[in-house]
């Protein structure tokens, strides 16, 4: 029997913070976590460059499965309290809670490979050609899922954002 | 399609950034801990749990060849 080897650990830890930060509680992260390592064993060996970057990409995509599931059967979320700062632009009515707690619903919300590709751009800070490799589309395309994202990120973000000032300012 | 970020793009990128880094999260659960079944909670979970088991084996196995 082989011993584990050290960087399994680290491993561990990275994919940990990854879906943990995508779902937001335990559970889910915990479950999503044993997946990632499930799938990661049907993947072909000679394909794999980079295992820290494969269990991070399956665990993203496994966290994204799981967020959409999560959200058609929550549906909406309650409102939460918020510190609008009214300088500031509409999206920053939000605090960072509820902010993460949003932008996890709007990820839900897009198309498949557009919340993955914000995600491993913006927060796992990958490049475009690093995307590109492990979701096997092409730099561009990594670009225009990526902006799209945002895009909508911005508009739903925004919108919560001015209904949660116009509650406040009504009351 | 012009995919270069307007600055609102790039201020809400970074203030979503800001959230997530903000964010904190548990210490991870170590290979032992997250792999061992959950009490066999149902017949499913505890399928599921001996996969994830037999896969991360096999996973250190495989890896520690290449």
């Amino acid at each position: 029997m082989p011993e584990p080897r050290p960087d399994l650990t680290n491993h561990l830890a990275e994919v940990w913070r990854t879906v943990y930060r995508l779902l937001g509680n335990t559970e889910d992260a915990r479950e999503c976590l044993q997946q990632t390592f499930v799938d990661a064993m049907r993947i072909d060996l000679d394909t794999v460059q980079s295992w820290r970057a494969v269990l991070c990409q399956i665990a993203t995509r496994r966290a994204m499965d799981l967020l959409r599931k999560r959200y058609r059967e929550r549906g909406s979320f309650e409102p939460l309290i918020a510190d609008p700062t009214h300088d500031d632009p509409p999206n920053a009515a939000l605090d960072y809670k509820e902010l993460c707690h949003r932008v996890r619903e709007s990820l839900a919300a897009l198309p498949d490979l557009q919340g993955e590709a914000f995600w491993l751009r913006h927060i796992e800070q990958w490049s475009p050609e690093e995307i590109s490799r492990e979701l096997g589309i092409e730099t561009g395309h990594v670009r225009v899922l990526v902006h799209r994202a945002v895009k909508h990120l911005q508009q739903t973000l925004n919108h919560e954002s001015r209904e949660l000032l116009s509650r406040r300012g009504g009351s | 399609m012009n995919s270069v970020n307007s600055p609102s793009d790039e201020a809400l990128i970074r203030r979503i950034q800001e959230a997530f880094e903000q964010e904190s999260v548990p210490e991870c659960p170590s290979a032992e801990e997250l792999l061992r079944p959950v009490d066999a909670r149902s017949a499913v979970d505890a399928r599921s749990a001996v996969d994830a088991r037999s896969a991360v084996d096999a996973f250190v196995e495989i890896d520690a060849r290449r």
